[in-house]
């Protein structure tokens, strides 16, 4: 009996402090400026690309906005996906997504509208649609399967 | 809309305070209910404060299963019921060693993070009755931003946000509409930036303390004067609100939280700027 009075009286005392240690490693406030910590340079961004976006008239170069935006994005889940941070490059993918047939597509069928055939305009937006597609290939190769980098 | 469909919303979604869409419209009419919701976001807080009493019960349960009751066998019964004194007492003292745990792990949290100067909360309580941030219609493309409750995921949340606040701008054909989504922006980043002025220092939020004030100087205040005249007054109040609100909160917070003060200060006077010069191209209009 005096035995199991010791081992409860251990384990009552280890319990506890073995809990208390955890606890002040893994605190969520900590956790919560680390991960804007470390996500402040794409805030930054994507603030910054806000104001270009509100003072811009042109759709041509509104898609040449949101596409640099996506390149940061895709950019952003290549990383995750080398850390194996699969919810974040599922989420981020389809930030993309929508950055990509909203602010890049939508503004070069409206740009596609407005410029003349065979203008300096015109090679530009065929230049830019290409830069689009080379950019849909890299995603591809990066986002194949469950967010495993292949290239 | 009517009152009480938006406030059986409010009761079952997740995060009160980010309502979407057709809610957040009542909401910014309504303000019985804006101050409905303040409290229902106040008792959400509150709730998470009150002490939880120490139960047996689950290690009680666990035992249970672990070690369900064994077929009768012949024992002393003194013999059994001192066994029994030593499990309760066991069970009794493990509560209170976990208890103390928990007291002791709350202890090494503060110490690691500095002591706290005023209350923390992990949601924000709308304080003053803020408005929630407002845009236009949203676009055919864009999504509610889904609630994310811990603080954990809060900068995955702000990224959502200034993402779809972003392609709001990427579409938006008129000046009102690029106005709204800017201040939208502004506002997202600044409440961001007051949430985490509660629980960090100044020191990680001064890049983005300077980057607020670009967005309102840069941003939010140009597209304010681009709105034709008739419908200043319209869209420019409630975001003269909105930065008054802003400019208020952070003075406070800055009084409470020395550490972040000079980082509060600045989001401050970024955004009493921006309704000082907002404010003036209205009085100019009248």
């Amino acid at each position: 009996m005096r035995r199991f009075g010791s081992w409860a009286l251990v384990g009552n005392v280890l319990v506890p402090l073995v809990w208390a240690c955890g606890a002040a490693g893994v605190s969520p406030d900590a956790e919560r400026v680390r991960l804007f910590e470390r996500d402040q340079k794409l805030i930054q961004t994507l603030v910054e690309s806000g104001i270009e976006l509100s003072g811009e008239d042109d759709p041509l170069r509104r898609a040449a906005q949101c596409n640099k935006l996506a390149d940061r994005l895709a950019r952003e889940i290549s990383q995750a996906a080398t850390a194996k941070d699969s919810p974040r490059v599922k989420r981020f993918g389809e930030h993309l997504q929508d950055l990509l047939t909203v602010g890049v597509a939508g503004n070069l069928v409206e740009a596609r509208g407005s410029v003349p055939a065979g203008s300096p305009q015109e090679r530009k937006l065929l230049e830019f649609g290409k830069e689009v597609k080379q950019l849909e290939e890299k995603l591809g190769r990066t986002n194949r399967g469950d967010g495993k980098e292949v290239d | 809309m009517k009152c009480d469909p938006c406030r059986s919303y409010l009761l079952n979604a997740e995060d009160p305070s980010h309502p979407i869409e057709p809610f957040q419209a009542h909401l910014e009419e309504c303000a019985a209910c804006r101050e409905w919701q303040v409290r229902l976001l106040q008792i959400g807080v509150n709730v998470r404060r009150l002490p939880v009493p120490s139960s047996t019960a689950k290690p009680e349960l666990i035992r249970q299963i672990l070690h369900p009751p064994l077929p009768a066998r012949p024992s002393p019964p003194q013999a059994r019921s001192w066994k029994w004194r030593w499990l309760a007492g066991g069970a009794v003292a493990a509560a209170v060693l976990i208890s103390c745990g928990a007291w002791l792990g709350n202890l090494l949290w503060n110490s690691v993070l500095g002591p706290a100067e005023g209350p923390q909360v992990q949601v924000r309580d709308n304080q003053g009755g803020q408005p929630p941030p407002q845009g236009g219609r949203p676009s055919r493309k864009e999504k509610p931003v889904p609630a994310i409750a811990t603080g954990a995921k809060a900068s995955d949340l702000l990224i959502a946000r200034l993402i779809q606040c972003d392609l709001r701008l990427a579409r938006a054909n008129s000046p009102r509409k690029r106005a709204l989504a800017v201040a939208d922006l502004a506002s997202h980043l600044e409440r961001e930036l007051q949430d985490l002025a509660r629980i960090a220092g100044a020191r990680p939020l001064e890049k983005m303390a300077r980057v607020y004030d670009k967005v309102v100087r840069e941003g939010v205040v140009p597209r304010c004067r681009a709105v034709p005249a008739g419908q200043r007054r319209q869209v420019l109040a409630p975001i003269i609100d909105r930065l008054a609100q802003a400019e208020r909160n952070a003075q406070r917070l800055a009084r409470q939280r020395p550490s972040a003060a000079p980082v509060l200060r600045s989001i401050a006077a970024a955004a009493g700027e921006g309704k000082k010069q907002l404010r003036d191209l209205l009085q100019q209009e009248a």
